[in-house]
């Protein structure tokens, strides 16, 4: 046991000292963080010119390109800035085109033309054309009013400008650029249904409270004190960290096994090319080295994963979701993750072992990389429903249990008993087989040279040693 | 007290037989050389000592110890190739590999060897280096520490002298003359005959998985005669003729100034002095025993000689050339004759 500490030691401080490990340490939250850190820096790279737009308001009384004008007015005042006060967005200026321009057919289309050349010679980011039959109440047939949303409608626009009078068209080369149809979309709406009612005798503001639609929202569930008073969990639920805390153990279960346990197949084959094999052979044991190996693969996990649960806590404490990680989660994703870390490695080892180089190693690698991502396929369904018949059966198979059986244990309100302790009794016997196995495969395959050995050679290995 | 016995071990590679009914005796405190050529077994043999491979038959003790491992923390094992983690540092490593023989070195020990062994560098600077930085000669020599730091009772080297220059060489060769003033029994393998013969008392020699030559250098050159001839003729000036036309020679090999003339059992001496006499100016003149190279290429060479070896053997038991009066003469100064 002293021997395999002291490999155990060696590989620790080999993995630990690389650069790579070094590099994935910084590098893990900066990625996550990178989201927001590449928002802000794409806000900060953000085109702010000032972008103008052409209107035809062909609705009678030009009434809603005063309201485009007053919404204008409005964004460039308040809705171009980030908080400290720094210009963030486009500032929009409007030209009116006169309708009355358009009143013949003819003409209407020398109109457009002109302002379409305008707009591809980047003079103009689009032209609107308000259709004139707008702001009429539409019948009831030819209620499916199509406006272009967020991302635009994908219909084909082969409708011609006749077929659009109760329509707003918006015509720009630049379709996915979509902060002026969105200020379209939150104003005009709006004044239309106003004015329509309005038609209709009704003031928009009267009724606008009986169209506020009931809100729904998560509560605790009632519970009974000792005293017989009945009382509601005062906890918010949070919908994000009820999904984003299983989904980020998962993630960081997976991480830290990773570079605790994938290393060890290259390691194993410098070893073999260098003959360090036959030097550690030559005090310790095979099954030793390999014991040895392994705890310093999942004392560099469990390492990892200490420095970024420290982090992940913080935060999750700032955030006031901390009830999320409750103490039973912590200890059961520092057990999942040491078996695992064995499980997975003692693969990572028998792969190395079973080869003489790490080009032919690739071909051992996927099979064990495949089985250790059989989870990460299913955690989206595991979240959501984490006791339909299949994330049972996902989290009780041996060598997707440690994740999947993570995922579940983090969704409140948790999984039953029987379950937890049948998948760590079922992770920890096949462990001891997988290590077994691959001790097995160490052994002989460890002072291998020339070629990989096949499966059948494998299985011989394991069976007869 | 001997520090290994082997006795009659096999061990197969699948068909291959790598060692066949092996059987030896290594006596504790001595240096003994495994010779043999590639692929004959010499490494296979280290390995089962060190108890890497286990025999399919047989039995090995190990300084009296037959259990697997028993021994270990007493034996040190130097591998053919360099068997050093690349990027650890030096003192790391020498610090590891005393470790796994139970062996805490304090840093004042390693900095000692590092400064018997590089005395003309910086120990402090030798032991932070890392071994990809180092040159061949200093990881070989680095190697040699990692295997000697716990004080081991036996040590196994293969190959140590391959590579080395003949100064890194000599202070390898001092280290483990070194280890046999201490009581250190050491088993080395080599290819180098001189190096085995200058450095062994005994040697032992596998060929195709089976012991051919056991026993110190006097007892084996014993066994094959005297049957080598030693000549150098001055032909005024002319390239010394092939020699294997004179009555008695059964075979010649040319070293450029000098000529070695195999003899059969039953060849005159006098009668290939009086012949080369008058070819020539006899220059040297000298009945050998066959050196330790000899020996190995008729074993080893090509077609296989070990019967050839047993029939010299043989004949030249009862020793016919001894009586001769000439024994060795050289006339005229001139390159020195081995």
């Amino acid at each position: 046991m002293r021997k395999v500490l002291v490999i155990a030691a060696r590989e620790y401080n080999a993995a630990v000292k690389t650069r790579s490990f070094i590099v994935s340490l910084v590098l893990l939250p900066l990625m996550m963080s990178g989201g927001i850190l590449a928002q802000r820096a794409t806000e900060r790279l953000a085109d702010t010119t000032t972008r103008r737009v052409a209107i035809i308001d062909r609705s009678p009384g030009e009434k809603l390109l005063a309201v485009i004008e007053q919404a204008v007015e409005q964004h460039n005042q308040a809705g171009i800035y980030d908080k400290s006060g720094r210009q963030v967005r486009s500032r929009f200026e409007l030209e009116r085109i006169d309708p009355t321009r358009l009143a013949e057919p003819s003409a209407a289309d020398r109109v457009r033309l002109e302002l379409s050349q305008r707009v591809r010679r980047g003079e103009l980011l689009a032209y609107v054309e308000i259709g004139p039959d707008v702001l009429r109440s539409p019948t009831p047939a030819s209620t499916s009013p199509r406006t272009a949303g967020l991302f635009g409608a994908d219909e084909q626009d082969d409708a011609a400008p006749e077929h659009d009078r109760d329509r707003i068209r918006y015509a720009s080369t630049r379709i996915t650029y979509r902060d002026f149809v969105r200020l379209l979309g939150e104003a005009l709406p709006q004044a239309v249904i106003g004015h329509r009612l309005a038609e209709q005798g009704i003031r928009y503001e009267q009724i606008r409270p009986l169209l506020s639609p009931p809100g729904i929202v998560d509560r605790g569930l009632a519970e009974q004190h000792p005293d017989g008073q009945i009382v509601y969990e005062t906890k918010k639920s949070r919908m994000s960290a009820a999904v984003g805390v299983p989904l980020g153990l998962v993630m960081l279960m997976f991480l830290v096994v990773m570079i605790g346990a994938s290393p060890l197949t290259a390691n194993v084959i410098e070893e073999k090319q260098l003959r360090i094999a036959e030097v550690l052979l030559g005090s310790v044991r095979p099954f030793e080295l390999m014991m040895g190996k392994l705890l310093g693969g999942v004392a560099v996990a469990l390492t990892l994963a200490a420095i970024y649960f420290g982090g992940a806590y913080y935060l999750a404490v700032r955030q006031g979701v901390a009830q999320y990680l409750t103490a039973n989660t912590i200890l059961w994703f520092v057990f999942f993750t040491a078996v695992g870390t064995l499980m997975y490695g003692s693969m990572f080892v028998a792969a190395g072992a079973a080869v003489t180089n790490i080009k032919e190693s690739q071909n051992m690698i996927l099979p064990v990389m495949l089985v250790i991502m059989l989870p990460m396929f299913a955690l989206g369904s595991l979240v959501q429903d984490p006791h339909s018949r299949l994330a049972v059966a996902v989290s009780l198979f041996p060598f997707s249990a440690p994740m999947a059986m993570m995922a579940r244990l983090a969704v409140p309100p948790g999984v039953p008993t029987w379950q937890l302790i049948g998948a760590a009794l079922l992770v920890v016997l096949t462990t001891l087989a997988v290590v077994w196995s691959a001790g097995r495969i160490f052994r002989v395959g460890i002072l291998m040279q020339g070629q990989a050995a096949k499966l059948s050679e494998l299985v011989r290995w394991i069976i007869r040693g | 007290m001997i520090a290994v016995e082997i006795d009659n071990v096999t061990k197969t590679f699948g068909r291959h037989v790598a060692v066949a009914d092996l059987c030896l005796r290594v006596p504790q405190g001595s240096v003994y050389g495994f010779i043999g050529p590639n692929g004959s077994g010499k490494t296979t043999t280290l390995r089962m000592i060190m108890r890497i491979l286990h025999p399919d038959r047989g039995h090995i003790r190990v300084l009296g110890e037959e259990k697997y491992g028993a021994a270990n923390d007493r034996v040190g094992y130097l591998p053919e190739e360099r068997g050093l983690y690349k990027q650890m540092r030096v003192r790391d490593l020498l610090r590891f590999y005393a470790q796994l023989k139970g062996h805490r070195p304090g840093r004042q020990e390693i900095d000692g060897w590092l400064t018997r062994l590089f005395p003309d560098q910086d120990p402090l600077r030798v032991g932070g280096l890392k071994i990809e930085a180092l040159s061949k000669g200093m990881s070989q020599k680095v190697q040699f520490i990692a295997t000697v730091i716990a004080r081991p009772l036996l040590v196994l080297l293969d190959e140590p002298f391959s590579g080395l220059d003949p100064v890194n060489a000599d202070v390898l060769r001092e280290l483990v003359l070194d280890l046999r003033r201490n009581g250190t029994t050491v088993i080395f393998s080599t290819h180098d005959m001189t190096v085995a013969e200058q450095l062994c008392d005994a040697i032992f020699m596998i060929y195709r998985g089976r012991k051919v030559l056991d026993g110190t250098l006097r007892e084996i050159q014993q066994e094959h005669g005297r049957d080598v001839i030693r000549v150098r003729l001055d032909c005024n000036g002319q390239p010394m003729p092939r020699l294997d036309d004179l009555p008695g020679v059964v075979g010649v090999t040319e070293f450029g100034n000098y000529q070695e003339l195999r003899t059969a059992a039953d060849a005159d001496a006098q009668q290939i002095l009086a012949a080369l006499m008058s070819r020539g100016r006899v220059e040297h003149f000298e009945i050998a025993h066959p050196s330790l190279q000899d020996i190995f290429r008729r074993i080893a060479r090509p077609g296989g000689e070990e019967k050839d070896r047993k029939a010299a053997a043989e004949q030249s038991s009862d020793d016919t050339l001894a009586p001769s009066p000439v024994r060795q003469f050289s006339v005229s100064s001139g390159p020195e004759v081995p």
